[in-house]
């Protein structure tokens, strides 16, 4: 470490410059080098599984009554009596030029439908990811203080298997809850379409209850371990007020961890909304995929699902790149 | 070193441990150490025999069950609670993990910033000139300030901890077990610095070690802990001529890097033979390991029913030790013609 000693102070200033020549260049090629191979390995799993599923897609569309006939010409008009490889080679051009395909069922390109379908699961994801965050963190951080100071004992260990239980909470048992509490008995909210925040509030609530409980258990555990350490002794003992303290030596250290889990989380929450919007009857991106699988909508199941898996992936890559500006010891694998 | 009243910081009939109620766990019985102005109080003894309790108690950050500590003989309680805190700053620990004593988040510069000033009063830039030279007495580079501590190594960590001791200006240091954790090459590099800031700063230490070259090597008095208990307090000389049969044990348990004796050829310590520290046997509380006592010599049975007192043991008063058979040659020695 005493050869990085001379250089160093000169390449901290601009964010270029710190790119060039530093642990970013080989930590930035190592990130981007996953990016590409899990949307290649997405790209074909994908085509792969949608075909292997029993069922046909031609049948599908004309219907139980229809003819042998009339199937074999719809399977001709959609490509599918093509080999294999030659249907991957055409969805792949497709893809080359940002063509996703066209609907088997409607006749619309995908994405066209992903344009109008995609922001109310964007929209959904966001606010779940806002009350897991301002559920997790305040509420993780207290937990630990309180434990690591040994207040509220009852309430402290009790809260580990009340996280575990609530952390276990499928979505769909979280949603039925949910609307059987609020919309339900108390009616406050509505129990499915409607507009605005409100219709909102509920299937937000179902996918982040369960990512909450694990991120507040993970951040009460983090926030432990930091007060744990000599440095926080060291710097009580100089008198440091709580919210300095908190704020200067408990939280910077704390975030790390959490951003990690973090990004997996909005990742789940991804996938959450496909049951939230199914049980709040929502038109998104993934009460479609639902639609679409059931009808061998190959184009449209491909689609959505590879704009999700981009959407995960780029995610992941926000997290790592923030990771490594927060604490540089990422970018070299020099955490301890 | 008998003499409270020329003594910086003194512990006097310390009984502490952590805890409260029937949970609660005594650690130190009775613990009388006075650190001389000046000088290097080493305190030595096997692990769990409260080494680190008493540098807890000595820079305040644990209250003794009984008995006082004093600061320039003034009884820290007696003070105000400006006065305490004031009295906390002239008092600086070095913790024994020079990695988990720094935090992973912040450049050396914001943590001797911190030190500096505490409550963040002044502007950032305000600290360079200062910070400058803690690295330099601590022989780092400037350049290390903006740093981060995972680029440093463990005994670089331990000179930045070090620096940051320093950043009040602290008469007394207590160090305990610094360099336990690093390289005997780096560990030599880091007891030179100790020594080398006590004579450029006067400063006063209090050496928590296990090891005993390391004690003889650093210190001016001794202090030995044994469950809790100091057996036995001097000179250095302690350890080259003991008076009490557990430093004499102590000694002649150091491994001998000729291999001509073992630990074991000198009857030495078995750790199953080491009695719990929460239960401690009755008199003596050596009694059950003493090779000249109750096990050996059937008329000695007053071992085991009463404790020895930590008495002089030369007209000097450069001797004490906490047992009933002290072994003569001490006192011959300055007895004799």
């Amino acid at each position: 470490m005493a050869t990085t000693a001379a250089g160093a102070p000169a390449v901290r200033r601009g964010l270029a410059r710190r790119v060039a020549g530093s642990p970013w260049a080989g930590y930035l090629a190592r990130r981007l080098g996953g990016v590409v191979a899990v949307l290649a390995f997405l790209i074909v799993v994908t085509f792969m599984i949608v075909r292997w599923v029993p069922g046909d897609p031609a049948r599908q569309i004309v219907g139980l009554t229809a003819g042998e006939e009339q199937v074999r010409q719809v399977r001709e008009r959609l490509g599918l009596t093509e080999p294999l490889w030659r249907q991957f080679g055409t969805y792949l051009r497709g893809l080359a030029h940002g063509d996703l395909g066209t609907s088997f069922t409607t006749g619309q390109p995908v994405s066209s439908m992903l344009s109008q379908r995609l922001p109310l699961t964007v929209e959904l994801a966001m606010s779940a990811l806002v009350i897991v965050l301002v559920v997790a963190i305040p509420l993780g951080t207290a937990v630990g203080v309180a434990q690591q100071r040994g207040r509220a004992r009852v309430a402290t260990s009790s809260f580990g298997v009340g996280a575990s239980v609530i952390g276990a909470m499928p979505e769909y048992i979280a949603g039925t809850v949910l609307v059987y509490v609020f919309a339900l008995t108390l009616r406050w909210l509505p129990v499915q379409g409607g507009s605005g925040p409100t219709a909102m509030i509920l299937p937000a609530l179902s996918i982040a209850i369960a990512p909450a409980a694990v991120l507040t258990r993970l951040v009460r555990n983090e926030t432990a371990a930091v007060l744990s350490q000599d440095y926080i002794t060291m710097a009580m003992s100089k008198r440091l007020s709580n919210t300095r303290l908190l704020l200067r030596h408990v939280v910077p250290n704390v975030v790390t961890s959490t951003l990690t889990l973090g990004g997996l989380i909005l990742v789940a929450l991804l996938g959450g909304t496909v049951v939230a919007e199914n049980v709040f009857n929502m038109p998104g991106a993934g009460a479609e995929i639902v639609h679409a699988i059931v009808r061998r909508d190959y184009p449209e199941v491909q689609g959505i699902i590879l704009v999700l898996g981009l959407v995960a992936v780029l995610i992941n890559l926000i997290v790592d790149v923030t990771l490594g500006l927060l604490d540089p010891r990422v970018l070299t694998g020099a955490r301890s | 070193m008998t003499h409270t009243d020329e003594s910086v910081l003194s512990a006097v009939g310390v009984s502490a441990g952590y805890g409260s109620g029937p949970r609660s766990r005594s650690v130190l019985h009775d613990v009388n150490v006075a650190v001389r102005r000046g000088g290097t109080m080493g305190i030595v003894g096997e692990s769990g025999s409260g080494k680190s309790t008493l540098a807890q108690v000595l820079v305040g950050r644990l209250t003794p069950i009984r008995g006082v500590v004093r600061l320039d003989g003034t009884d820290v309680r007696r003070l105000s609670r400006r006065e305490r805190f004031a009295a906390r700053r002239r008092i600086q620990l070095v913790p024994q993990d020079p990695y988990s004593s720094l935090d992973p988040r912040m450049s050396v510069e914001r943590t001797l910033a911190e030190a500096i000033d505490p409550r963040g009063r002044l502007r950032a830039g305000a600290h360079r000139e200062r910070i400058t030279e803690l690295l330099e007495s601590v022989a780092l580079d400037g350049s290390a300030a903006k740093r981060l501590p995972h680029e440093f190594s463990g005994g670089q960590r331990q000179r930045i901890v070090i620096a940051r001791a320093l950043a009040v200006r602290p008469e007394v240091i207590i160090a305990d077990e610094v360099t336990s954790s690093l390289d005997t090459s780096v560990q030599a590099e880091i007891l030179e610095l100790l020594l080398d800031l006590r004579e450029r700063l006067g400063l006063t230490y209090v050496f928590i070690t296990h090891d005993l070259a390391i004690a003889q090597y650093m210190c001016t008095d001794l202090s030995v802990l044994y469950l809790g208990t100091v057996i036995e307090q001097g000179t250095t000389d302690v350890l080259t001529r003991p008076a009490h049969p557990y430093t004499e044990l102590l000694r002649d348990s150091r491994p001998d890097p000729s291999g001509r004796s073992t630990p074991a050829a000198a009857g030495g310590l078995a750790t199953e033979d080491a009695a719990d520290p929460a239960n401690p046997p009755s008199g003596c509380v050596f009694h059950p390991r003493c090779r000249y006592g109750p096990r050996t010599h059937e008329d000695r049975t007053r071992c085991a029913v009463e404790p020895p007192i930590l008495a002089d043991l030369l007209p000097s008063r450069e001797r004490r030790a906490a047992c009933h058979y002290p072994i003569k040659a001490v006192i011959q020695d300055e007895e004799g013609p």
